[in-house]
């Protein structure tokens, strides 16, 4: 199954570039021109064969893709053809622990923080005066495309009051060094308002679900027989609703995260955040096969092994679902 | 906070009355019912109303009877007579926009109206316990059987080993007649036979002095029901524990009952001894109900049902509840409400027929 759900996903990943009918190598020549490095008409068009022999793509179309198979195997995707001679490896590699960093702390964080929220908006017994008041405003923001909201936190906190930078991973005039105590807090620091734009736009997604769920939950008979049995209120919240109400979000959650892999192209597109996102952003528009397919190989993998995770851990979150017997 | 209730609960108990409490099984299991000479539950005038935009309901309307400790209560009705109501009235969980408007519930000679939430809380399971009509259903289905039983125990402050606790799971479950790894099983694994034994072993695990039981048969097929209503009798003359079993249908009840209760639109109309409900009713509402059950012995050309449907409980004649459907009725039956009328050997009716005070030409057919 896992098996299957990659390489059906990995081969419409090699197809789909190459059906856009666009030439990277062309589009590569075009973008060096637009810089200022001409080439006579003779020499592009032999520039063009030897680039296409070197990245193999005057291969048939057949051969390529056996030769993608057996580079997705081995994970190695060869070199990038706009960043040559960088391989697709380097690339994603160094990308990927900003997306990791900031994706899973802000998806977490707003999983974490909207299941409570909403949990306690739904519960008859709980201080729901205090949540009915902060609670609301995030289902607007729920509304809102979280690059829209990065964009308003950017002119807001960055811009006009100056707070945070504007946007990178760190500052441009200093060198990464993951040892010092300053830059990891530059870091932090640049990572708090693409970290806040996901926050705020997705615990409202979190919180409406978890609510929504609850207020089901709430009419089921073992709510009444808890309090019937006299039990306290938070044990009935945390072990007979909350807990009941928490599977769906769990599955949604699993399903989630993989796209942390990817990076949240849009957020990292603004805030010119070094991630996954932004190494696919570049490559989707330089026509980059090789990086499109590493980048988007991952994510597939990503994919398959959360819902890989899921189906095992699920029977634990929920014993009404067993492999044993079913 | 644990050392906060230990200092404060003496003081506590004795300032706010609350029940007495046991905190280890072995004080559990000693608990049992004392010979207490009050009544196990007596209940006065009591009122749940719910509000709607159509005006007031009165789901329960000045309801009054008395339980002596381990006696056995069967209350029967149609459908939205109000018992279920009492049922819940009586553990104090009528939800919005029910309320109770007033009257007395008391238990062992305390009464519940007016405790505060925690104090019925700790009153609930310990001192009155429900098992309720849809048993499919009451188990938390993602926890093991005798979790969910600890979980009462723990919040009334029984404070022990696992292996007790667990003991006296395994006792309770063998009570209801089930295995001891019942215990371990999560609900989808039980049958609903077993599932309404579990309520009943919950129900039942500190031994309260009232148990409400709200059709704990109702989802089951009539072999499984009988097995069931069985257990519940053999729990209860184990306990001693006093049981207000609710239900409609009156051949199951009757078996298992001592006295039965009769309601009608939110009023208790008729209360008196299996027998006397069944071999001499005296309210109109009852005979034409004893009339609607089939008798093997006799033979009956056709059941007769009773005419008409219940009157709306917004908008209640002034008079006699039953009276547009009463065969009895006479004019003054639907101008003045009939009182309740005590006739004797404990027996209670709400009709005129009954009331020396009022002058009813059809006196002498009942």
């Amino acid at each position: 199954m896992f098996v299957a759900v990659v390489f059906v996903a990995t081969s419409f990943n090699f197809f789909l570039p190459r059906f856009t009918g666009q030439d990277p190598i062309a589009t590569r020549l075009e973008l060096l021109a637009a810089e200022g490095v001409t080439t006579r008409a003779e020499d592009y068009k032999a520039l063009i064969e030897t680039y296409n022999a070197k990245f193999g793509l005057d291969r048939p179309l057949v051969f390529q893709y056996l030769t993608y198979l057996s580079s997705a195997v081995r994970f190695d995707f060869g070199a990038s053809i706009t960043k040559y001679p960088t391989r697709v490896g380097e690339l994603i590699n160094q990308a990927m622990p900003w997306s990791i960093g900031l994706l899973v702390t802000s998806t977490l964080l707003a999983f974490v923080v909207g299941t409570l929220g909403g949990a306690v908006l739904a519960w008859q017994h709980g201080p729901k005066a205090a949540f009915e008041l902060i609670l609301p405003p995030f289902f607007l923001l729920a509304a809102v495309p979280y690059y829209l909201l990065g964009l308003i936190l950017i002119w807001l906190l960055a811009f006009q009051a100056k707070l945070l930078p504007l946007g990178g991973g760190y500052a441009p005039t200093t060198l990464p060094d993951w040892s010092d105590f300053g830059f990891l807090f530059e870091v932090f620091k640049h990572s708090l308002l693409p970290a806040l734009s996901i926050v705020l736009a997705s615990i409202g997604f979190w919180a409406l679900g978890m609510r929504s769920m609850m207020i089901t939950m709430q009419g089921e008979d073992y709510m009444l027989q808890a309090e019937a049995k006299g039990l306290t209120k938070t044990r009935s919240f945390f072990r007979y609703a909350v807990r009941n109400a928490v599977l769906p979000q769990t599955t949604a959650l699993a399903l989630t995260l993989p796209h942390v892999v990817s990076g949240a192209i849009l957020v990292e597109r603004i805030f010119g955040y070094p991630g996954v996102g932004r190494v696919l952003y570049e490559a989707i528009t330089g026509f980059d096969y090789f990086v499109i397919q590493g980048v988007v190989y991952i994510i597939v993998l990503a994919i398959a092994f959360a819902m890989l995770v899921i189906d095992v851990i699920y029977p634990l979150l929920d014993p009404r679902i067993s492999y044993s017997s079913a | 906070m644990a050392v906060d209730t230990t200092i404060n609960a003496p003081t506590e108990r004795a300032q706010s009355g609350r029940f007495e409490m046991p905190t280890t099984i072995d004080e559990l299991r000693r608990s049992g019912i004392g010979d207490s000479p009050l009544p196990a539950i007596d209940v006065n005038d009591l009122k749940v109303y719910y509000d709607s935009e159509a005006g007031i309901v009165k789901a329960v309307d000045s309801v009054s009877f008395t339980l002596q400790q381990g006696e056995r209560l069967a209350l029967v009705g149609e459908s939205g007579c109000g018992k279920t109501t009492l049922g819940m009235a009586l553990m104090k969980l009528t939800k919005p926009p029910g309320y109770i408007d007033g009257g007395e519930i008391l238990l062992d000679g305390r009464d519940l109206v007016p405790l505060n939430d925690e104090e019925m809380r700790l009153a609930r399971l310990a001192e009155i316990a429900l098992v309720t009509q849809s048993a499919m259903n009451a188990l938390n289905p993602v926890m093991r059987i005798e979790d969910q039983i600890f979980d009462g125990l723990i919040d009334h402050g029984i404070r022990d080993t696992k292996e007790n606790l667990r003991n006296h799971v395994y006792d309770l479950l063998r009570r209801v007649g089930l295995r001891e790894n019942v215990g371990r099983m999560y609900p989808h694994e039980l049958s609903g036979g077993m599932k309404q034994r579990v309520a009943i072993a919950t129900g039942t695990s500190m031994n309260p002095k009232v148990i409400v039981a709200d059709e704990p048969t109702s989802a089951l097929d009539v072999v499984v029901q009988r097995q069931v209503m069985m257990t519940l009798s053999r729990v209860q003359r184990d306990t001693g524990a006093a049981v207000i079993l609710i239900g409609h249908d009156m051949g199951l009840v009757a078996q298992f009952a001592d006295r039965i209760g009769v309601m009608y639109a939110g009023k208790l109309v008729d209360i008196g001894t299996v027998q006397q409900i069944i071999e001499e009713p005296k309210h109109p509402y009852t005979k034409l109900l004893i009339n609607s059950v089939p008798d093997l012995e006799e033979k009956r050309e056709r059941l007769t049902g009773i005419p008409g449907i219940p009157p709306p409980l917004v908008d209640l004649p002034p008079g006699c509840v039953f009276a547009p459907r009463c065969p009895s009725v006479e004019d003054v039956c639907n101008e003045l409400e009939p009182r309740d009328i005590d006739i004797g050997d404990s027996r209670h009716v709400m009709c005129h027929l009954f009331d020396e005070d009022v002058n009813m030409a059809g006196r002498g057919v009942g």
